[in-house]
């Protein structure tokens, strides 16, 4: 009795299973019928329809336009291919990537920079060949790889390039100030650090906004977007970063002039010139501070000028905005930090790239987005909407939704040179952007190149990010009256036993090994 | 625990007359009861599917695990990770800030379910006991984003609305949101507010569920409100609330990633870093998924040690414990 009841017990368990199986084929079922509308089309670019490519991307703007907008269709038309593009905010991209990654399941073109704080993951994949190398290929499109030498070295792993770099001025970190607040107390933009600080305790104290009411401060700031101690300790004299001397990596926060440049903008907390929430606010409060009128300066990257003046006109159509990078430190020298020179890299897995085939019309792909149409597209949008040509030149349409529509889509995340490289010359830039242009070009005179960008530490791959946090989250401790100098100098301390030393080890190391 | 309920199912039945083919009758009887089969099937595929077959990952916390190869293809190394992860720095902080988070949750709030509990029996008026739960139900329904967005408007320095009050009334403004602090008691008034009503539903339940006749036998001995409360009520669901106590000691180390992950900043981390965030930055953002999974690990093996200590004290004191 007792077998039998066994052997029921067994026989229920497997009748419950194969129905369980049942459910789980008829699931399956239906996904796959997904699949076969999938491999239909990309069956059908072995023929002579469009290429399918599809592309997972970070973008900055607010919402991706939908598929099959008039952007997009034209792009498609133009290179034959059809996109299929998934694209997410770069704060939720950083995080799902590497859950992609480590699934497999990758499209055929992903942004990633494995150069980047917290990329180990991409670093280990790229070391153990999933990624295609596209140093042969670099000759084969002349366009495609029309790059600044300095930043093409700064986006290779060990000498090899691994993927498209979309290229960036190499110091384009502008502030932005509201030109009528300055108008209205008789104020000009900065040059100095001096001047800076004193147009800060005036917008504070002076009523820049002229409405009576003490509502207004300096400069909205948020240590969870832009860092802006590292341009200040740099502006004071400070490395970007490291600094190589006589072969040994020296880290930035060892120099005096990075405590100068952290005691300076300590003024700027202890006098109340910025928000004091610094620490916890997010990118949407922190530019908001800006657009609603409360802070007069905020400090972004030189291409969201336009952006901005827009935002902040919704609220007040008065606004006016003017912009300012360098500025000169009291002993007369002006030194802006430099990045990499690129806003991470296309990037194509073999996984998904099976064939040279394959990777080659995707570089075509690539290629055909700098010809003439297309980069006109990319830098103006559509022609009759965006822009009209005059005299051979592009006249930009003021009310045009081109950053939405065209700039945060497709400009800044599929452009890799920058199309105005190739795109007619336009006839009336925006006075901001035109400023910004102006900025970024001066700025490489000045500019203090991070010497690690080409270096890998093995070290700082797998505890980098711990690290570096244990050096903003002191900076951030410090700036907000928590800690002393003394703690922050023992923070530092730790911060070298717990890796740092290592870590200057194995750059000079490799260092060494680049300069034979 | 499949086989325990099939069986259960099927001894219900009848004694079968006939024992000639013990699996064709088998089989017969699967289909005469098959809409019992086929509730059974969704929680048996659930445990299957999200609970049994994801648990053979657990072997990349004794590998070197690298996306592309694999669970298969990565590299063994045993036990390196548990090593490192006991030697780290950041093990003390982060065991000692989960813990006293943990320990604050068991305290705090989860008396507040039953107090709240007992004090809704109380009611006598009906639609005001009904609506007071429908109230304290919705909070739950509220992802963290929102709570802690509420938070920061209430909070913040920069214009927020007790910061403000604190203003008129002369006080000093107090850095709620970037304090160290604040933190853990901001973490557990949080707690309390969103899921306090929601924690009721299990012992509101089992206070239905007291005889009445117990309370007119003690209103008969003369016993008031309060000790009809202590004598009737408490004892009546002792048995639910061991339960509920013995179940929140399994997830005890799991102290609610979304929330701490949203409230965590610079000037809180010293006290707010915990299990769960750490494993989130170095696993998710860093892609150290071996590191990650052997703490995730450690974690789970810690609940189960609680549990099941837990259920042999409960049995110690004559309680019936969870199985």
């Amino acid at each position: 009795m007792e077998a039998k009841k066994r052997s029921m017990m067994a026989g229920s368990a497997v009748a419950a299973g194969a129905l369980l199986l049942t459910t789980v084929v008829s699931g399956c079922g239906g996904s796959s019928g997904g699949n076969t509308s999938n491999s239909g089309a990309a069956s059908g670019s072995k023929s002579q329809g469009p290429v399918t490519i599809s592309m997972i991307y970070d973008f900055a703007g607010k919402e991706f336009p939908k598929a099959g907008n008039e952007v997009q269709r034209a792009i498609e038309k133009y290179t034959n291919t059809k996109l299929n593009i998934q694209a997410l905010p770069s704060t939720t991209y950083a995080q799902k990537i590497p859950v992609m990654v480590a699934s497999g399941d990758l499209p055929d073109v992903i942004a990633g920079d494995p150069h980047a704080q917290g990329s180990s993951w991409l670093l280990n994949a790229i070391q153990q060949g999933q990624f295609w190398d596209l140093t042969p290929y670099i000759k084969q499109y002349p366009k495609l790889f029309n790059i600044n030498p300095v930043i093409l070295k700064n986006a290779e792993v060990n000498g090899h390039l691994y993927g498209l770099p979309r290229v960036r001025p190499l110091a384009r970190n502008v502030t932005f100030v509201r030109a009528d607040w300055l108008k209205n107390l008789g104020l000009q933009v900065p040059k100095t650090l001096n001047q800076y600080l004193d147009m800060l305790r005036k917008f504070t104290h002076d009523d820049p906004d002229k409405d009576g009411k003490n509502d207004t401060f300096g400069a909205s700031v948020t240590t969870a977007f832009a860092t802006t101690v590292d341009s200040f300790a740099v502006a004071f004299g400070a490395p970007n970063n490291w600094e190589v001397v006589n072969g040994k990596f020296i880290k930035d926060v060892d120099t005096p002039q990075y405590l100068q440049g952290l005691e300076f903008e300590k003024k700027m907390y202890d006098e109340h010139l910025v928000n004091s929430d610094s620490a916890v606010i997010q990118r949407p409060q922190w530019e908001g501070y800006f657009f609603d009128g409360k802070a007069g300066s905020i400090g972004n990257t030189s291409n969201t000028g336009d952006a901005y003046l827009a935002s902040l006109k919704q609220n007040n159509p008065k606004a006016e905005i003017t912009a300012f990078s360098a500025l000169k430190a009291p002993n007369g020298k002006i030194r802006v930090p430099a990045g990499p020179g690129y806003n991470g890299e296309l990037m194509f897995p073999k996984s998904s790239v099976k064939t040279e085939a394959q990777l080659k019309q995707i570089l075509d792909f690539f290629e055909k987005l700098d010809e003439r149409p297309m980069a006109n597209l990319l830098a103006y949008g559509i022609e009759g909407k965006d822009y009209t040509v005059k005299n051979g030149k592009a006249v930009i349409n003021p009310n045009s939704d081109y950053m939405d529509t065209v700039g945060y889509p497709y400009r800044y995340t599929l452009g890799v040179v920058d199309p105005t490289t190739y795109a007619i010359p336009a006839a009336n830039l925006s006075a901001i952007d035109k400023l910004t242009n102006k900025l970024v070009e001066e700025n490489d005179k000045y500019a203090v190149v991070d010497p690690t960008y080409t270096l890998t530490s093995p070290t700082y791959q797998q505890r980098g990010a711990q690290l570096d946090k244990l050096l903003t989250d002191a900076n951030t401790q410090f700036l907000l009256g928590k800690i002393t100098v003394q703690q922050w100098k023992a923070q530092v301390k730790k911060w070298h036993e717990e890796g740092g030393d290592q870590i200057a080890k194995e750059y000079a190391e490799a260092y060494a090994k680049q300069q034979k | 625990m499949s086989d325990v309920m099939t069986g259960q199912a099927i001894s219900e039945q009848p004694v079968p007359k006939t024992k000639s083919r013990p699996v064709h009758e088998l089989w017969r009887r699967v289909w005469k009861e098959r809409w019992i089969y086929a509730l059974f099937l969704p929680g048996f595929a659930y445990f299957i599917i999200f609970k049994y077959w994801p648990m053979w990952g657990v072997i990349m916390a004794f590998e070197n695990y690298q996306p592309f190869q694999g669970v298969l293809g990565s590299q063994w190394v045993g036990l390196e990770n548990f090593q490192r992860f006991f030697s780290d720095p950041a093990f003390w902080q982060l065991f000692r800030n989960t813990f006293i988070l943990a320990v604050y949750n068991i305290v705090f709030f989860f008396p507040c379910t039953i107090i709240v509990a007992l004090l809704l029996n109380e009611l006598r008026i009906h639609w005001f006991k009904s609506s007071v739960q429908t109230l304290i139900y919705i909070p739950h329904f509220f992802s963290w984003t929102v709570v802690v967005g509420i938070t920061y408007m209430l909070l913040t320095t920069q214009g927020g609305l007790v910061n403000e009050l604190l203003n008129m009334v002369g006080l000093h403004q107090v850095n709620f949101l970037e304090s160290s602090a604040w933190f853990r008691p901001l973490i557990v008034i949080q707690d309390i507010w969103k899921e306090t009503g929601w924690g009721t539903i299990i012992f509101l339940a089992a206070l239905a569920g007291v005889n009445v006749e117990l309370y007119e036998a003690a209103r008969i001995d003369g016993a008031n409100r309060l000790q009809q409360l202590w004598h009737v009520t408490l004892p009546a669901i002792r048995g639910v609330i061991i339960i509920m106590f013995i179940l929140r000691l399994g997830s005890f180390l799991d102290v609610g990633f979304e929330q701490i992950w949203l409230m965590l900043n610079a000037m809180n981390r010293d006290v707010g870093e915990v299990f769960d965030t750490y494993v989130y930055t170095l696993g998710l953002q860093q892609g150290q998924f071996s590191y990650s999974a052997a703490i995730g690990l450690f974690k789970s093996v810690v609940g189960l040690i609680l549990v099941l200590g837990a259920n042999k004290v409960a049995k110690l004191f004559g309680e019936e414990g969870i199985y």
